[in-house]
């Protein structure tokens, strides 16, 4: 400790002296060598680090000492305000490297859902960037999927991203990202996907947001025999990804997302050959399925091997691996309940102990001998830690159902409106089924869906399905729309349906029964509640169409959704919603894909679709987050004597899947149903057969189902305890682990106000979510230098000069505004600048700060704490950057707890105000002892976290590097074998190519290697820790 | 480790504790009691480890009340003073008793006023004038003889109350153990700064920094100016802890302090009860600091009580149609309304506009190089922003008639602004108080950079030549000025 007039007087005539203030020790400068008297008082000139001069009297300046430790600033009482805390952390926060804020949090225009960021959480920890989603439907998979999106680019910078979607969901994609997030993509065919993906090779600067179809992206796996390079282009796009799978340079993609990804595991399929070329390609992956995953499902061992090949060997040693994960997830599952039961906990991790994939397991054994109670929150996180990092399966899967994350379940009342058909339309009805039945005996399975096609638009109108066949309409819709298939494209056959057609004329219409009873019933409705809102699902867009015409001309305004709408869409949801609007919503399931009608409950099925999943569609679109009714009406309509009404009787109604939120039922349905309806058609079963079948299917069905339920409940060996995960998030929310639009708006004034004076953030008058930037001249030439240099994802128009740009910081306002002004969130090229600036200019001295804080602000008890806050960084096969606290309380010397510790200083450095330490000068020597105690507390804690952490790492490195040679070895052998062959066959074309295999092989060894030596690197973790600001705060 | 310091710890943690933290807002300063009040708590104190501080005061000594700023550098916090009592703002005037002594502001219970004497910030930048009331005697002294040592005597009390008030508002950072390095600057209407009347201000600051040492209380004119007599030959004003500003600069000041401003044009004017002032400035804001570049400033008596004054007379003079009417033929409970008739209006849209115009005069914005074709490559039309404090800072009305007059003058046409936005003053960094727009000069001139930025002033100031014929019933500027 030095006494305060140090013997190091400062000649303020020579300039270029670095000094500060005594009582700001975080405002410096260098002399200018100028002196001004003035008032009888000496001023030094100094220029600031903003390059402003400013006069300061002489007394009140010292040299800056060459090192300052928080220590030595509390001893000689140097303390800045609460402003240089706040702006330490959230520099901090904003620079996006932290492990453990969200920082993709508050990007889209959407309700905030804990469970929206699940998949985020994971994949942040996660260490190969694999991940499926596999929630229930209504839960927002399209958002979670792009939250991760977001979260990537904020922390890495991810540039491009590839959504592999079905034909049908691409518009609704590109809705989605544009209307929610403000992200603007294009929809890509196979060649312009291929054109963007040879842009990155020669400029990995390169960045898009792109969708493509599986159908159009998708080609078949080459075979031994090709010879010839591939000129059709989705030859010629797998080809070239084929090329890339295996080198280790930059990935060509940084997120890849599939939706619907049970379309693609199938591995004997084009779409599966496609989605493992995307997966080698792109350093993350994330899949969408809304089919269900269940325990002993064959499905999700193909799901999982798509994201990652090389994991689980087969079926065989997948279901081992599973059983050994189940000890582990029981594990954190008495971990994680509250109270912890450390008995349960215990016998889970000797199970886990005894399977040969933990036996080795170092940390397992660690935790195993440790004598911890589980009292501890901070105990609890970090073995909760541990036991995450060890599952085998929960890393690679996050699955979030209904019932985990809505409290109140809304009562479906469900019923049934049964057709009698007036002889005419009996008549037709019957002469056309007979007519496409007898087509379909025997057929091909492609004849055979056309004429499954053909039969559900005549059960769903018979009006409308007359009139689209006359005008020879595409079946390729219909088919996605209500059986769930992607046609091939080469499938169109041609049915002949001519002689069985009457006229359809105004007869047809005006005896349409089906119709009448649906006009009986809206009046109904409507009688009761004149703002009831009714949404009409057809799967048929001729019926839609049909429908839309006649309600009309019956005086009964209503709103229409169809699939590939695009922006329309919305005019016309807004004008349902409106409770002046229509009363009506006519749509199809995938036209009303991602919008929400929870506003509305009754909702009426005007044709039934075949398959279960279906009508849970259906009726996920209104039964969903958010519904605010507690009860809401599913009304079905089904003529009699038909094929939907034994489909109706013998299934839907004995599985009750009206009522009940089926879900989990695909496994057994999955294919088996499309195959017994083909049959029923190919084979010529009679209608007897095929209701005895069906039933024979729900009782199985039923049972599958208790069994479920029961497993479920017993064990739930795939995914943790959701609801710790969920609270997790939810603190990170309410805690402010994440980047609010007002942080982004502080810490952009801040440093611009910092580094580039005469900058300015100005809130708009009257429009309060509306600001105007514009920037400094020496400002706009940095950032116009940041843009060339790096090339930003995204453009912004801040650099042109003698501009004032509109911007807003809160994605949901960014609609409110014409011309749309620029979002500016953490993705934006100006933070991305102002984050390089910090980074250049940022002094590495922590702050020392002194605050008062009201007691109104904080939970904590009045009193002086003394707290040091520093920054932690592992690093090795993952990654794990955070900020840790400690806080004690002066009268008794006790530390707080994280979070209580984390609170005080959030909230000191956000209301403080700037404390007077100087008074109290002699305490100055207790003060820095007492932190000396924090920065010991911390030191310790890192140091316990750092050997978890080392160990951790080993064990993933051993895991890679176990990885990285099986699948080396597995792509030699097969490449020796073709070498073999090469070698030896008669086909003198073969032979020349041998050279070319052997060629492949070197580069693989090499490859491997490579790779290899990057994973030993990463076995020496590295392991730092940096102080980021102490000091004390006293609240009173 | 020592037990030691945990005792020493848990000393301060009481003491700290027990010591009252300062209020945002100042509590009421004895006036009456001497500056280091004996209530503040004493505690150990080691001096040689305690640097000095500031404190700054700004007081805005104008014409009819007066009003007074703390800054504490130290810890960046800026209060407003309640310097009499638990008001914020002090009449400036003396009183002389019946016994023939002067007394600030008022004389007590205990002597009859015989004239209070006002005004006095006019009365010493111009001693000649009679509209203040004509010539006043002041025992054996006219006024203007005395002005001088009188508005010392007035200062010194206003400097002497505040720092008592600033104690008792920071009872720990300003206790009595604590070296304090005292400040003080005084606002000069801008007209005046230009002339060597700035020079007597300083000098009568001066004189009031070294009475303030000296106890409260009344005094006899005759030793009062043989005191200031006394004193003025042993100072010099250039070098006193107490300086004196131009009341404009004090309210641009933070408009450079306030980084996020950026260079540009902006105009602002101070709505107060007898007068509004305007100015248009350009902020420069270079490399090394900041400068002001003042293009046009102006001042009429088109305050707030000035107006309401104003529509009282008009009122009288239509009293019969306005008022009796409707006492007859208005029903059981009639309505008498006051429209404000069209002419104030104007006036205040004219003062408005001449400000702004004679700013245009001076380059304002200077015409674009190029030929603009309508339509084509044509830069946007510039908005001027147009800042309000002062008392009348809250009315609609003035910004109302401040905004609508682009359009219904045409200046768009004439001066190419595409408009006028009026805002209210952004909050001076480290206050927390509403109502700061009144008091936004006292504020000011607490800052620092107030004399270091650099300020060019017009170099010539007009008076009101391009105004049109003032209106019969104004009435008298003097009844009308400052009243807040």
């Amino acid at each position: 400790m030095e006494p305060l007039g140090r013997d190091d007087s400062i000649d303020f005539s020579i300039s270029g002296i670095l000094v500060r203030s005594i009582f700001d020790p975080a405002k410096t400068g260098r002399t200018t060598g100028e002196i001004i008297n003035f008032a009888g008082r000496s001023y030094a000139r100094l220029q600031l680090k903003s390059g402003e001069i400013s006069q300061v009297p002489c007394e009140q300046l010292e040299r800056i000492p060459e090192v300052e430790t928080r220590l030595d600033a509390i001893a000689a009482l140097r303390l800045s305000g609460p402003e240089h805390l706040h702006r330490a952390i959230l520099t901090e926060k904003v620079k996006g490297r932290l492990t453990d804020v969200f920082y993709s949090m508050g990007t889209g225009d959407a309700e905030f859902y804990p469970h929206q960021f699940k998949p985020v959480l994971k994949l942040v920890s996660s260490a190969n960037g694999r991940i499926l989603i596999a929630d229930e439907v209504g839960l927002g998979k399209t958002i979670e999927a792009i939250y991760v999106w977001k979260e990537l680019q904020a922390r890495f910078g991810a540039r491009r991203l590839l959504v592999v979607c079905p034909s049908m969901l691409q518009q609704k994609w590109q809705n989605e990202l544009r209307n929610r997030f403000s992200i603007d993509a294009n929809i890509v065919d196979s060649k312009q996907l291929l054109q963007r993906l040879e842009r990155v090779t020669e400029d990995a600067a390169t960045s898009f947001v792109s969708i493509g179809s599986i159908e159009s992206l998708r080609a078949r796996r080459p075979r031994p025999q090709d010879q010839e390079p591939p000129s059709e282009s989705r030859q010629r796009l797998a080809a070239f990804l084929a090329e890339r799978e295996s080198s280790d340079e930059s990935e060509l993609i940084d997120l890849v997302i599939i939706d619907e990804a049970h379309y693609l595991r199938n591995p004997a399929t084009a779409a599966n050959y496609l989605a493992t070329l995307l997966a080698g390609t792109s350093s993350h992956l994330v899949l969408l399925t809304a089919t269900p995953i269940q325990i002993g499902s064959e499905n999700l061992f193909q799901l999982l091997t798509l994201l990652d090949a090389d994991r689980y060997a087969n079926l065989d040693v997948f279901n081992a691996m599973r059983h050994a994960n189940a000890p582990i997830t029981e594990a954190l599952n008495a971990v994680m309940r509250v109270p912890a039961d450390p008995i349960r906990f215990r016998n889970a991790i000797q199970a886990a102990l005894k399977s040969p994939f933990f036996r080795d397991d170092q940390l397992l054994n660690q935790i195993a001998i440790e004598t911890t109670d589980l009292r501890k929150p901070t105990d609890r996180a970090r073995v909760a830690r541990v036991l995450e990092g060890r599952s085998l399966l929960s890393d690679v899967l996050t699955r979030t159902r209904k019932r985990d994350v809505i409290q109140n379940r809304v009562i479906r009342n469900a019923s049934v409106v049964r057709i009698n058909f007036s002889p005419a339309e009996r008549q037709i009805y019957e002469a056309i089924k007979d007519s496409l039945r007898a087509q379909a005996l025997y057929s091909a399975s492609a004849q055979t869906l056309m004429v499954m096609g053909r039969l559900r638009q005549l059960a769903s109108s018979i009006p409308a399905a007359i009139k689209g066949w006359k005008e020879n309409d595409a079946l390729s819709e219909l088919l996605w729309e209500d059986l769930g298939r992607i046609a091939e494209e080469d499938d169109q056959t041609n049915l002949t349906l001519g002689k069985a057609l009457p006229e359809a004329g105004v007869s047809l219409e005006q005896e349409d029964t089906k119709y009448k009873e649906l006009l009986k019933l809206i009046k109904q409705r409507i009688a009761q509640d004149v703002g009831e809102k009714i949404i009409i699902f057809s799967f048929y867009r001729g019926t839609i169409k049909y429908l839309e015409r006649r309600l009309r001309m019956d005086q009964i305004s209503c709103a229409v959704i169809l699939g590939g709408m695009g922006s329309e869409k919305d005019a016309e949801l807004k004008r349902f919603s409106d409770p002046n609007g229509p009363s009506i919503l006519i749509s199809s399931e995938v036209g009303s894909e991602g919008i929400d009608l929870q506003f509305a409950r009754v909702l009426i099925n005007y044709d039934l679709p075949w398959n279960p999943m279906k009508v849970e569609q259906r009726i996920g679109r209104i039964d969903r987050l958010g519904q605010a009714s507690d009860r809401i009406h599913i009304i079905s309509f089904v003529a009699k004597d038909t094929i939907e009404e034994i489909i109706l009787d013998r299934l839907f109604q004995r599985l009750d899947i009206f009522r009940e939120s089926i879900g989990d039922l695909e496994e057994i349905f999955g294919e088996t149903f499309d195959e017994l309806l083909v049959e029923y058609l190919r084979d010529g079963l009679s209608d007897e057969d095929l209701a005895q079948r069906l039933e024979q299917n729900a009782i199985a069905a039923e049972a599958h189902r208790l069994d479920l339920v029961r497993l479920e409940e017993d064990a739930p060996e795939l995914v943790g305890h959701t609801d710790f995960i969920l609270s997790h998030i939810q603190k990170s929310q309410d805690e402010g682990r994440w980047i609010s639009p007002s942080d982004v708006i502080e810490f952009i004034t801040d440093i611009l106000n910092e580094f580039f004076v005469g900058s300015r953030v100005e809130r708009h008058a009257t429009k309060r979510d509306l600001f105007d930037i514009s920037l400094s001249t020496e400002a706009r030439a940095s950032l116009a230098d940041f843009v060339e240099n790096t090339r930003p994802a995204r453009s912004t128009r801040l650099h042109a000069p003698g501009q004032n740009v509109s911007v807003v910081f809160d994605i949901a306002h960014r609609v409110d505004h014409r011309p749309r002004p620029e979002l500016i969130d953490l993705t934006h090229p100006l933070v991305l600048w102002l984050r390089g600036e910090i980074d250049r200019r940022h002094t590495k001295s922590a702050t020392a700060v002194a605050i008062e804080l009201s007691e109104q602000r904080t939970d904590a008890a009045p009193g002086l704490y003394v707290f040091a806050t520093d920054f932690w960084r592992f690093e090795g096969m993952h990654r794990q950057v955070v900020i840790r606290n400690a806080v004690m309380a002066i009268h008794d010397l006790n530390l707080l707890e994280q979070d209580a510790a984390e609170r005080l200083i959030l909230g000191a450095a956000r209301f403080g105000k700037k404390l007077d330490m100087f008074p109290y000068a002699e305490m100055a020597s207790p003060l820095k002892e007492s932190l000396a105690l924090c920065e010991k507390s911390l030191l310790n804690q890192f140091g316990a976290d750092a050997h978890f952490f080392q160990l951790e790492n080993e064990q993933r490195v051993r895991q890679a590097e176990l990885i990285a040679e099986e699948r080396a070895k597995k792509k030699l052998t097969m490449l020796q074998e073709r070498l073999h062959s090469q070698r030896t066959s008669t086909d003198e074309r073969r032979r020349r190519a041998a050279p070319l295999t052997e060629g492949q092989m070197k580069r693989l060894i090499a490859d491997r290697d490579q790779r290899l030596a990057r994973i030993a690197l990463a076995r020496n973790a590295e392991t730092a820790s940096r102080p980021v600001s102490g000091g004390v705060i006293l609240v009173r | 480790m020592s037990e030691d310091w945990h005792e020493k710890l848990r000393k301060l943690h009481d003491q700290l504790l027990k010591d009252k933290g300062s209020s945002g807002s100042a509590p009421p300063a004895n006036g009456k009691s001497k500056a280091q009040s004996s209530s503040v708590p004493s505690r150990p104190v080691v001096k040689a480890r305690m640097p000095a501080i500031d404190a700054v005061l700004g007081i805005d000594f104008g014409t009819r009340f007066t009003k007074v700023a703390l800054f504490l550098p130290h810890i960046n916090r800026r209060v407003l003073l309640t310097v009499d009592g638990d008001k914020r703002i002090v009449p400036s005037r003396l009183v002389l008793g019946d016994d023939g002594r002067l007394y600030s502001t008022t004389c007590g219970s205990q002597t009859k006023p015989k004239t209070v004497i006002e005004y006095l910030k006019n009365r010493l930048a111009d001693p000649e004038a009679g509209a203040f009331g004509g010539y006043v005697a002041v025992g054996r002294y006219q006024l203007s003889e005395i002005i001088r040592p009188a508005c010392a005597f007035y200062l010194a009390d206003i400097l002497r109350k505040a720092e008592a008030a600033a104690r008792a508002a920071f009872p720990t950072e300003l206790s009595s153990g604590r070296p304090v390095n005292w400040f003080a600057n005084v606002g000069v209407p801008t007209k005046y700064f230009d002339s060597d009347m700035v020079e007597t201000f300083r000098e009568v600051a001066a004189i009031a920094w070294v009475w303030r040492a000296k106890p409260a209380g009344s005094v006899l004119p005759v030793e009062l100016t043989a005191e200031y007599q006394k004193t003025v030959g042993t100072i010099s004003p250039r070098d006193m802890p107490i300086q004196v500003a131009p009341e404009l600069t004090a309210a641009l000041v933070h408009f450079s302090e306030h980084l996020n401003t950026p260079s540009g044009a902006f105009s602002f004017f101070d709505i107060g009860g007898g007068t509004l002032d305007g100015s248009v400035f350009r902020l420069r804001r270079e490399h090394e600091s900041s400068s002001f570049d003042i293009l046009s400033t102006n001042v009429d008596e088109l305050g707030t009580m000035a107006v309401t004054r104003n529509l009282v007379a008009h009122a009288y003079k239509s009293m019969t149609d306005l008022v009796e009417r409707p006492i007859i033929f208005g029903g059981a409970s009639p309505e008498i309304s006051l429209a404000i008739p069209k002419q104030i209006e104007r006036r205040i849209q004219t003062f408005f506009a001449t400000v702004i115009g004679s700013a245009m005069q001076k380059g304002l914005y200077p015409p674009s190089s190029q030929l603009s074709r309508r339509g084509l490559n044509e830069a946007p039309k510039p908005t001027l922003p147009v800042f309000v404090g002062g008392g009348g800072s809250r009315s609609e009305w003035y910004r109302g008639l401040f905004v609508r007059t682009c359009e219904e003058y045409g200046h768009s046409a004439q001066w190419g602004v595409a408009g006028y936005d009026v805002r209210i003053v952004p909050a001076p960094g480290g206050i927390a108080d509403d109502d700061y727009p009144r008091f936004v000069i006292a504020i000011g001139l607490t800052s620092q950079n107030l004399h270091f930025n650099q300020y060019r002033l017009p170099s010539r100031y007009s008076r009101n030549s391009n105004l049109p014929n003032r209106i019969v019933s104004v009435p008298n500027y003097a009844d009308t000025k400052d009243l807040t």
